[in-house]
């Protein structure tokens, strides 16, 4: 005699109100949420199945965002303008703005430093140039004039806290030093890799030649 | 050309540090939790996120307006490497090291969740770090140091950033006392 087992039936388990409530509410955000989901896939605007829900917004500084990009923006531009107009110093003005206190002063001055140098020989003179601040480092030469000739341009001083600046301008001076001789005069091409400190050494060496026109050492 | 290139990376270096100093300062407001009742701390994280999202960008355009500046001395290896320019190396080195800084604490940002709490809070608060050399890099590089504004510009965002965090310290302190 065989006997057959029955599977026990499921009972029914009174489920607690409050629970029941709960997972109905959940059910219906649930829904809520896919149906939003499906309507922003979609590109619907159907309003949210749960209008009790307020819908979350992801960027709640939205307005502060868009006010501080646009006032940084604007800050850029008023900068860039007033920089530009209000001819604040720009590269170009960084080279060639000699230090007045330092510029080469005529025969009569007392300075040591800043006062020309006459050479026992007559017919040789030699003046220094201004003290150019590039934005490199402070850039001065000394130029030397006999019978009334560019002889030779010393350079006095020159950007040299670093090793790659000494390397760098160990090769640019020497050939600046070439050109302005052969051209006799300031005005010669830059060296490329080594063009701010080309211009404070043109803006110096030019210093120095007005300074001797002014003397009357040059007639160049 | 050559001033237009040189004047738009000065104004984006001093707008890229402000928005620093003003995303440090919103940090530290919102993570300290006592900027009163009149925004959530929500709105003060979000902007907190903006702000200094915006900074790294302004800082990129710095660096790229640097770059295209002739005979500004810095090419790709001066932006990348600190210590690599031919003059002024220290000075620009701060900025290279900050910017690296900014870039961190923004790209760690957005995977926040991938790292552990206390390592992601110790790189984030480098930023607090970048901040103050980008800052010593303007004050060292810039040419405007000697205009009136960007001095005032200077102390005030130095004293926000101050307060900022004295604020976030005495915040911490009244936590630590009443635990105690």
């Amino acid at each position: 005699m065989s006997m057959t087992t029955v599977p026990p039936q499921p009972t029914e388990v009174p489920v607690d109100p409050a629970l029941a409530e709960r997972m109905d509410r959940l059910a219906q955000r649930s829904k809520a949420a896919k149906e939003a989901a499906l309507n922003r896939a979609t590109g619907s605007d159907a309003p949210s199945a749960d209008p009790a829900r307020p819908t979350r917004r992801r960027h709640t500084a939205r307005s502060a965002r868009y006010l501080s990009l646009a006032l940084s923006l604007l800050a850029t531009v008023v900068l860039t303008v007033a920089f530009s107009i209000l001819s604040l110093p720009s590269i170009d003005q960084f080279a060639l703005a000699a230090v007045p206190s330092q510029s080469v002063a005529t025969s009569s001055a007392p300075s040591v430093d800043s006062a020309p140098t006459t050479v026992a020989v007559p017919t040789v003179s030699t003046f220094n140039g201004d003290v150019v601040r590039t934005r490199w480092g402070p850039v001065q030469v000394q130029a030397q004039f006999k019978n009334g000739v560019l002889e030779d341009v010393v350079t006095l001083v020159y950007p040299n806290d670093r090793g790659t600046s000494i390397f760098i301008n160990q090769q640019a001076l020497p050939m600046l030093r070439s050109e302005v001789l052969t051209a006799q005069s300031a005005h010669v091409d830059t060296i490329s890799g080594a063009s701010v400190t080309s211009r404070g050494y043109v803006a110096s060496l030019q210093s120095a030649i007005d300074a001797a026109q002014a003397a009357g050492a040059i007639s160049l | 050309m050559n001033d237009l290139w040189l004047n738009l990376s000065r104004a984006t270096g001093i707008v890229a540090t402000l928005l620093a100093v003003a995303a440090l300062v919103w940090g530290f407001f919102f993570s300290a939790r006592n900027f009163g009742d009149t925004y959530q701390p929500a709105w003060w994280l979000d902007l907190h996120n903006w702000l200094g999202g915006i900074a790294l960008i302004f800082t990129a355009a710095h660096l790229i307006t640097v770059y295209v500046t002739p005979d500004s001395g810095i090419g790709l290896i001066q932006i990348f490497i600190p210590n690599t320019a031919l003059g002024q190396q220290w000075p620009i080195t701060w900025g290279v090291i900050a910017a690296y800084l900014f870039a961190i604490t923004v790209f760690t940002s957005w995977p926040k969740k991938r790292f552990r709490r206390w390592l992601w809070r110790t790189i984030h608060l480098t930023s607090v770090l970048g901040t103050t050399l980008a800052l010593i890099h303007a004050y060292q590089l810039g040419p405007d140091t000697q205009y009136l504004a960007f001095r005032v510009a200077f102390v005030a965002s130095i004293a926000f950033g101050l307060y900022a965090v004295f604020r976030r310290l005495v915040g911490i302190a009244l936590k630590v006392s009443r635990a105690s």
